[in-house]
């Protein structure tokens, strides 16, 4: 089956350009991706005509603006197919991690408990739990990756007891690109009366992702990744879980009723938001998911499929090239050049207007793993072409020629 | 050791691969580091290429030994040890090192703490001369 990129949305990411106007081929969306100009006037318009606070203001603005912003809950919520009351707006994937590392965690992990997480973990997902086990006397368990790159399931369930509460693993690798199974994975968590977090932040934008299906219990991402802004991200909590999760950071919104007695604490998904929100950035975030959801999901991930398949064929095709992560990647490949370094690599290629990513990509287990102190990563969005896989193709040559 | 001066007017007459390839043969030429020099005591922060520095100190002049597991970036760290090499420590505390290197036009390689090396080794490579200068 050959396969072509279907998607041509250049023109709608005024950031695709560099600065003396030649096409900057961006191939580092796994790390943040670029905005559309649908996004950015909704930024604009919320920072600018439409701003005022949430929550609090007796002024029609504010009444606007805290509708604007539970749309913009209720719109995150239908995007991965949860309930508008079992998202929380939090900083991005790490707070959202660490939200329930301290909330959950803190009623619900005992000593002696174990938590199972995989090679794979970016350190988001990593250093939040050896905290958490720290405080309470807890374990850490690592799941081990088959040969070709995913999070092996198999030994996940031979690993798994009762003494797990909680298993976290990435929906979609940040370097490997390999998808989860995760209906698979939850089956073993539950099996065990263990609670399933899940990692999103690579899968939301470029997989269609519906929690109930899937089946998990905590789902955690970030807008920057999903051509929103930076500053913004999600936590979906099961409704129920999320009820009975105590506070974590006090402020203002988060309570009922204050006293110096006692404080009441608001219902969730308020009673995580303490503080002012990133308004802004969460009616932005909003937009975002408008924009992703009318070019759809399946349609994206065909698009990135054809793409990484492309590269894949290319690399595979210099003989001194290792590629990591299986063949069905999502959105991502990483590779290694014999006796080039990554980092040169990325020096190299940044002349020729690419941008990769080059380095342990926040996840240094998985480079020991794999042996290599970094690997370089091209990684793929809505707007990205097979110019961009000729030019990187084109900036390997170069660079091989460079150290030939 | 080749002065700057005389590795940038080698440099200023090439162009694009050329000058890489300057770059990395000045990094093959750098004074060996031992192996066991290679410790987390040595390494620079830097996240994506690895940099090593080691100072010594002979007759009042310091002595770099230095390394990088980047091609590039090791011929960058040539660069800096060619500039603050057998220097007595006054000079090389007083030196505006990074305005030595303004003329290879490396300012991507130069201006991120975060993933390179290069602008904390030469911090390193000061606050050791000043140290030294105080001690
Ligand atoms: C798999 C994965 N998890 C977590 C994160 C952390 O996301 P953020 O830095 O937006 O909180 C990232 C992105 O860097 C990621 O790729």
């Amino acid at each position: 089956m050959t396969m072509t990129a279907t998607i041509s949305r250049k023109a709608d990411f005024p950031g695709l350009l560099t600065p003396d106007g030649q096409p900057w081929h961006y191939l580092d969306s796994a790390a943040t991706a670029q905005k559309p100009q649908a996004v950015i006037d909704a930024a604009t318009r919320a920072l600018g005509v439409d701003y005022a606070t949430v929550h609090r203001g007796v002024y029609a603005r504010s009444a606007e603006m805290t509708l604007a912003y539970e749309a913009a809950r209720r719109r995150v919520a239908k995007f991965i197919g949860g309930q508008e009351d079992e998202i929380v707006f939090t900083r991005g994937a790490t707070e959202a991690i660490n939200l329930v590392s301290y909330s959950w965690g803190e009623a619900n992990i005992a000593a002696g408990d174990r938590i199972l997480l995989s090679t794979l973990e970016h350190h988001s997902n990593i250093v939040p739990w050896q905290l958490l086990a720290e405080r309470k006397g807890a374990h850490i368990d690592v799941c081990p990756l088959t040969d070709d790159g995913r999070i092996d399931l198999e030994a996940a369930r031979e690993m798994l007891t009762s003494a797990h509460k909680l298993v976290a693993l990435a929906h979609v690798s940040n370097v490997l690109g390999s998808v989860l199974d995760v209906q698979r994975a939850a089956e073993l968590a539950h099996a065990v009366g263990a609670k399933i977090l899940v990692d999103g932040c690579q899968a939301v934008p470029r997989l269609p992702v519906d929690v109930v299906a899937l089946d998990c219990d905590f789902y955690a991402f970030s807008a920057h990744k999903l051509y929103g802004p930076t500053g913004v991200g999600a936590l979906w909590a099961r409704a129920d879980i999320l009820a009975a999760m105590p506070p974590w950071q006090g402020g203002g919104a988060m309570i009922d009723k204050v006293t110096f007695a006692r404080t009441t604490y608001a219902p969730a998904p308020q009673r995580f938001e303490a503080g002012t929100p990133a308004i802004v950035e969460a009616v932005a975030f909003g937009a975002a998911c408008d924009y992703v959801a009318e070019i759809g999901l399946e349609a994206i991930h065909a698009h990135e499929a054809a793409l990484v398949a492309k590269t894949r064929e290319a690399l595979r095709s210099m003989n001194d090239v290792t590629i990591f992560g299986p063949e069905d990647s999502a959105g991502i490949v990483s590779f290694a050049i014999d006796g080039i370094h990554p980092h040169d690599l990325g020096t190299i290629l940044d002349e020729e207007n690419v941008a990769i990513r080059a380095g342990h990509h926040c996840a240094q287990p998985l480079m020991d793993h794999l042996g290599v102190p970094a690997t370089a990563r091209a990684s793929f969005g809505i707007y990205s072409d097979e110019e961009d896989v000729a030019a990187l193709v084109r900036g390997i040559e170069r660079t091989k020629r460079i150290f030939g | 050791m080749r002065s700057l001066e005389d590795i940038l007017e080698e440099y200023e007459f090439l162009e694009g691969d050329e000058r890489y390839r300057l770059l990395i043969e000045l990094g093959r030429e750098l004074e060996e580091m031992p192996q066991p020099l290679k410790t987390d005591a040595t390494l620079v922060r830097g996240c994506s290429a690895q940099v090593w520095v080691y100072p010594t100190e002979q007759d009042g002049r310091l002595h770099f030994l230095a390394d990088s597991n980047a091609a590039i970036t090791k011929g960058i760290v040539a660069l800096v040890i060619s500039a603050v090499q057998d220097r007595p420590a006054s000079e090389v505390a007083a030196m505006d090192v990074t305005a030595a290197l303004e003329p290879f036009e490396l300012r991507n390689q130069l201006s991120s703490n975060r993933t390179q090396g290069i602008p904390n080794m030469i911090a390193l490579v000061q606050e050791h001369a000043t140290r030294i200068l105080g001690a």
